[in-house]
């Protein structure tokens, strides 16, 4: 293959303006909350220091071990406990993690093999509102601060014409700009943000909570969950709280279909 | 040390912008759809803010970006929403279209996983396979198998094009 085609087709692979600002701004907003909680000095100077204590540090041990191993001060070789293998569970033939989809959502029910297409589309609030079906079960309500961020439309047809659909979207109570310069980042704030997704199937969380039987009490016995999912009959709505109150989840999830 | 030793916002705001499109091409191979590439690439920088590693060059910096992303992309791929399957085995599934991609792009990121980074980092940013090992921190033999296996898919996906 020609190497220039390649880097030609690489080269398209970027974020637009609108998405290079949004995640400038949050990564910046997330620095200066970070450093909110410690003095920061450089870290050009940091390395001046870090350098020659690392070099003591390796020294000491290296010197540590040589010895170790010449005087069995951590016993003979050949005799240590087996390390764990519980790592190893995770990996398949070849060492390497399994693959997973990145695009296509249907249910359990069905396999990757009926699969004739998926993709995902970004749409805004007012697209949403037009999605029919999925539409009926937005939430009406956020808390106070929190907005539409973004989100996306999976849908995944099946060779036999069935269509999943899934909508993801992402509440974010962030809203300020940063600049190239840094010199806005004072002023921003991370805020907090929740995940919700509406889809027309069933997705991987665990037990699905009738809608009618959602209430304080139910969302604090699954609060550890961190995951909840609510069936409205065909359609389901899953709600990852994040940075959300037990309240706040409850609002949101009182607000659907209202 | 009682001093912490956190990144100033310039230099955070510096290592985004030389690296930021390199961590967002890694993200997309894997997401292969810009909403979720947006957020890797986020979580990537945040976890350089929370972890603050001590990277003593440029290429070092790149490096930890590279595996970083990596990494978070496969965790993110076993997030709850996702179904979890090998797509190892169903490489006739077609990726996003939502962004411009080609013929060429395509069959990168249907790619299985191991491949993707491998032969981005050999192609686009020209590293060679005992770069790339140090990189990812892989036996110098599996990138060079890894890199022989992802052109032979590449080969057979792309047909006579893979020839030009």
């Amino acid at each position: 293959m020609k190497h220039d085609k390649l880097i030609e087709s690489w080269d398209k692979i970027l974020p637009d303006e609108a998405a290079d600002a949004r995640m400038r701004s949050k990564i910046m907003a997330y620095q200066r909350e970070h450093t909110k909680k410690g003095k920061v000095i450089s870290m050009t100077k940091a390395m001046k220091m870090v350098i020659p204590v690392a070099a003591c540090l390796a020294l000491a041990v290296t010197g540590t071990a040589y010895l170790g191993m010449r005087n069995q001060w951590f016993g003979a070789r050949g005799t240590s406990e087996p390390q764990s293998t519980a790592d190893s569970h995770k990996t398949v033939a070849g060492g390497e993690e399994a693959g997973v989809f990145s695009v296509e959502c249907f249910p359990a029910s069905r396999t990757a093999d009926e699969v004739a297409d998926a993709h995902v589309t970004g749409v805004t609030a007012a697209d949403a509102a037009k999605l029919g079906g999925l539409c009926d079960y937005l939430p009406t309500a956020v808390p106070s601060g929190y907005q539409w961020e973004t989100a996306g439309l999976y849908e995944t047809e099946m060779k036999d014409g069935t269509v999943y659909r899934t909508l993801k979207i992402t509440y974010s109570s962030f809203t300020a700009e940063v600049g190239d310069d840094c010199a806005s980042v004072a002023a921003a704030d991370m805020g907090g943000n929740f995940y919700l997704t509406v889809s027309d199937f069933k997705l991987g969380t665990g037990e699905a909570i009738p809608a009618d039987s959602v209430n304080a009490s139910v969302l604090s016995d699954k609060w550890d969950d961190g995951v909840f999912c609510i069936g409205y009959g065909d359609y389901y709505v899953t709600l990852e709280p994040t940075s959300l109150t037990q309240n706040e989840a409850l609002t949101v999830i009182q607000s659907i279909g209202k | 040390m009682s001093k912490s030793l956190l990144r100033t916002d310039k230099e955070i705001a510096e290592i985004y912008g030389r690296h930021s499109q390199t961590v967002y091409r890694v993200c997309y191979a894997y997401m292969k759809n810009p909403m979720d590439t947006e957020d890797a690439v986020q979580e990537t920088f945040f976890r350089l803010i929370d972890k603050n590693p001590v990277l003593e060059s440029v290429e070092h910096e790149k490096a930890w970006l590279i595996r970083t992303a990596t990494n978070i992309c496969k965790d993110e791929l076993r997030h709850w929403w996702r179904r979890h399957e090998d797509i190892d085995d169903h490489p006739e599934i077609e990726a996003a279209d939502t962004a411009e991609t080609d013929e060429v792009l395509r069959a990168v990121t249907e790619l299985p996983d191991k491949y993707k980074t491998v032969i981005y980092l050999y192609y686009y940013e020209g590293y060679n396979s005992a770069e790339i090992a140090a990189i990812l921190r892989k036996p110098k033999a599996t990138i060079r198998y890894h890199l022989s296996e992802a052109r032979k898919l590449l080969k057979e996906r792309l047909g006579a094009f893979y020839e030009t």
